[in-house]
């Protein structure tokens, strides 16, 4: 009796050992995402709720919602919203456009394919500081290589302050931008390509279809989920990119290029108003929810046709 | 394999979106790891035991590798004649300095000491960071050297009147102006702003790419128009006796529409950005004749223009018929309250206050010493426009006046809300009077909350 106890309750036990063995791999994992994202996530909203500027003590405490009220009123929130979104369409819908250009291109058969491959990769391997500098130089107005050439083909009289001109400077942060984000979407659409069966192409090209429409009824279908996937990726990072717009322009002129990014980052690091920063951000976090959820949803990503 | 597909999206974009918020949460402690790799260096320890050394921790707010090997020199010299104090130095780039400081004053991780620009320092003493020094002071041997003027601009920082600092360097505001240039013109030096306005469109030949002066509208453009437009009115107090601020002078005024005219019709359109080092290449480069800044780019233009082909006038006349010298402090050094060894701070930054210190690192960066001793060198003497601005310091016919930094906020202010409004001065969008209007509306209200403050302080 003894025995065929011991017997039943020896494989209980082993399989509780076995249970806990995922989860203590897990944990390691999930202690750094909880220090590293869980705690300063609690943090920022926590902060929306208190004024909190360290040089300014005495006006510390709990704000309650006035924080949230104070960017309903706040010109340079409403701005900065609307910078974000022109910015975040213009990056994301121009970076596929020639993204899916140069994928196609590259998926074709030609010699020094994969030198091509390698060099269409390069500027997204990057930093958005070094692209900064490197269209800075670009753009300056005195020695710039930009002005030097439209001068020389005659298009311009005189030479532009691309940067410093309040209606040329967001077109030229975008411009600096999607040489940068172009081939995320080419390497990404080109290894999608990849998948799609020759065999396809080849019914098609019997059945008289011509190229446009393979493209059409063919190519597009079959990259949707990736062209959902990486829209929605890359319009995240848009809506939170700073490095480049930072180091090129601070946010300027006259908040033509403030972002909500550069806003968040001037409350919190230059005038220490993390209370109000952290509102901000909390903000944008719920607008991001909320258009990524409508988004997959809208785009019935993961479903077939 | 959809569903997962499903699954795997919402996951990943749910996590990207978080990260707005972790990124923002990391933004209140942005300085967080750079913070902590400086205090890897820093000795937050009880005094060591006899025989041991003292380790201390001395940040430079204005890295470069000229200044790095300056101080390493210093620190060698110090550490011959203190034999139990090590002195470890941590560079800190310009930009970064201040919210490092403030990041580390937050997480009680502040170094031993440390430089500082004085229009920080009471965004420092409100948070009680700060050791008052005047025990230290009064105990060193050549405190007498020391500017007095610069050290009571300091004390007048503190609402309980205590030194937070010692002064190690100044910089007059200075316009730079291309000798050639005005020569070519059959011109004359101004004398007062309206002049500098006037020779300015006179000097413009835009077919020849030339511009009479450069204008910095990107960081910095509000505290340096400050500086203009009291050295224009000679107006000394910041405050009149209602408390409201005179920033809405209608001599400054006066002198912001003048440099509105000039924008774009006797300056490159990409002046409206421009910082500091664009502002200093278009002189160097001849590009614009004349720029306003201080005597600390006197060394890039010696290198590129070559000496004896620019001229520097620290001081124009204003419409009082005074000649004053507008200043936003001096670059001080102090100690922190989180030192462990704050007498060991003190012998390390009196060391560096002191004459042959003090003389030698402001002679290698082109700026003025705080040293009485030091100001009397030969160096000084040697180059006309440092010689003109000693001995501009040492005249007790020229007045100081210092802008409203003891105010908390007053950097803020400038670093996040005037500049976006003198960029709008200049492209026509608001006038003059309304940006002076609301910058003064701005600073006065900043001073009644720090007038309240110390009121409370005093209950």
């Amino acid at each position: 009796m003894t025995n065929v106890k011991a017997s039943a309750t020896g494989p209980v036990l082993a399989r509780k050992k076995t249970d806990c063995a995922p989860y203590l791999l897990l944990l390691p994992a999930v202690l750094l995402v909880a220090a590293f994202m869980l705690y300063p996530i609690g943090n920022v909203f926590y902060l929306s709720l208190q004024h909190y500027n360290p040089t300014k003590p005495w006006m510390n405490g709990f704000a309650g919602l006035e924080n949230f009220a104070k960017i309903l009123s706040d010109a340079d929130f409403r701005n900065s919203l609307l910078v974000s979104a022109k910015w975040v369409l213009a990056e994301v819908s121009l970076q596929l456009v020639f993204g899916m250009m140069i994928a196609l291109i590259l998926n074709q058969k030609f010699r020094g394919r994969g030198l091509f491959r390698t060099l269409a990769f390069i500027p997204w391997a990057m930093s958005g500081v070094l692209t900064a500098v490197l269209w800075s130089l670009i753009y300056n107005q005195n020695v710039g290589l930009l002005n030097d050439v439209l001068l020389k083909l005659g298009l311009i009289d005189t030479p532009r302050a691309w940067l410093a001109n309040s209606g040329l400077v967001f077109g030229s942060v975008v411009v600096a931008e999607l040489w940068r984000g172009i081939p995320f979407f080419a390497i990404s659409l080109l290894a999608a390509m990849q998948n799609i069966s020759g065999d396809l192409y080849e019914a098609a090209n019997v059945d008289g279809c011509s190229r446009w429409k393979a493209f059409l009824y063919i190519t597009l279908p079959s990259l949707k989920d990736t062209i959902i996937l990486t829209t929605l990726l890359r319009a995240v990072w848009e809506f939170n990119s700073v490095d480049l717009i930072y180091s090129l322009t601070g946010g300027g002129p006259v908040g033509k290029t403030t972002t909500l990014s550069i806003l968040i980052a001037n409350h919190a690091t230059k005038t220490n108003n993390y209370g109000y920063g952290s509102a901000i951000s909390v903000i944008s976090f719920i607008i991001l929810a909320i258009i990524s959820l409508v988004y997959l949803k809208a785009s019935k990503f993961g479903t077939s046709e | 394999m959809k569903q997962t597909q499903k699954a795997l999206a919402i996951f990943m974009s749910t996590a990207m979106v978080g990260g707005v918020l972790a990124g923002c949460g990391q933004s209140a402690s942005t300085a967080a790891p750079s913070s902590d790799a400086a205090q890897s260096t820093t000795t937050q320890q009880d005094p060591a035991p006899a025989g041991e050394k003292i380790e201390i921790t001395y940040w430079d707010q204005n890295a470069s590798e000229t200044r790095t090997a300056l101080y390493n020199h210093l620190i060698e010299g110090f550490e011959k004649e203190n034999p139990d104090i090590k002195v470890n130095l941590v560079p800190i780039p310009a930009a970064d300095a201040k919210a490092k400081y403030d990041v580390a004053i937050q997480s009680n991780t502040a170094p031993d000491c440390g430089g500082v620009s004085q229009y920080w320092m009471s965004d420092f003493i409100v948070q009680d960071a700060l050791v008052p020094l005047d025990d230290y002071i009064s105990n060193w041997a050549n405190a007498g050297d020391m500017l007095e003027m610069y050290q009571q601009s300091i004390r007048d920082m503190a609402p309980d009147g205590n030194t937070y600092a010692l002064a190690f360097s100044v910089t007059l505001p200075t316009v730079w102006v291309n000798n050639q240039l005005v020569a070519d013109a059959g011109a004359e030096m101004p004398k007062d702003w309206l002049e500098v306005c006037s020779l300015a469109k006179t000097l413009t030949d835009t077919t020849k790419g030339q511009y009479g002066f450069s204008i910095r509208g990107g960081a910095g453009s509000s505290q340096q128009f400050e500086q203009m437009m009291y050295m224009h009115s000679g107006e000394a107090k910041m405050f009149d006796e209602a408390g409201n601020s005179t920033a809405n002078d209608p001599a400054h005024v006066e002198l912001l529409e003048q440099f509105a005219d000039l924008y774009m019709n006797a300056t490159p359109e990409s002046d409206l950005t421009n910082g500091y080092a664009e502002m200093v290449a278009a002189f160097d480069s001849g590009t614009a004749a004349m720029i306003f800044h201080n005597l600390g780019s006197y060394g890039e233009h010696k290198k590129t223009l070559g000496d004896g082909n620019f001229t520097a006038i620290t001081t124009l006349e204003s419409k009082q018929g005074t000649q004053a010298i507008v200043s936003n402090g001096a670059t001080c050094n102090t100690v922190f309250k989180d030192s462990k060894n704050p007498e060991a701070a003190f012998r390390w930054i009196s060391y560096l206050n002191e004459h042959e210190a003090c003389s030698y690192f402001n002679e290698q960066i082109g700026q003025i010493p705080c040293n009485q001793q030091a100001l009397k060198d030969s160096w000084v003497e040697g180059v006309s426009h440092m010689k003109n601005a000693a001995d501009s310091i040492l005249s007790e016919k020229c007045t100081l006046i210092t802008l409203p930094i003891n105010v908390t906020g007053y950097y803020d202010l400038h670093n996040n809300q005037l500049v976006q409004g003198f960029q709008q001065v200049l492209l026509g969008e608001i006038s003059a009077q309304d940006y002076l209007d609301g910058w003064a509306a701005s600073m006065t209200q900043l001073k009644k909350e720090y007038d309240d403050y110390l009121k409370s302080m005093d209950k």
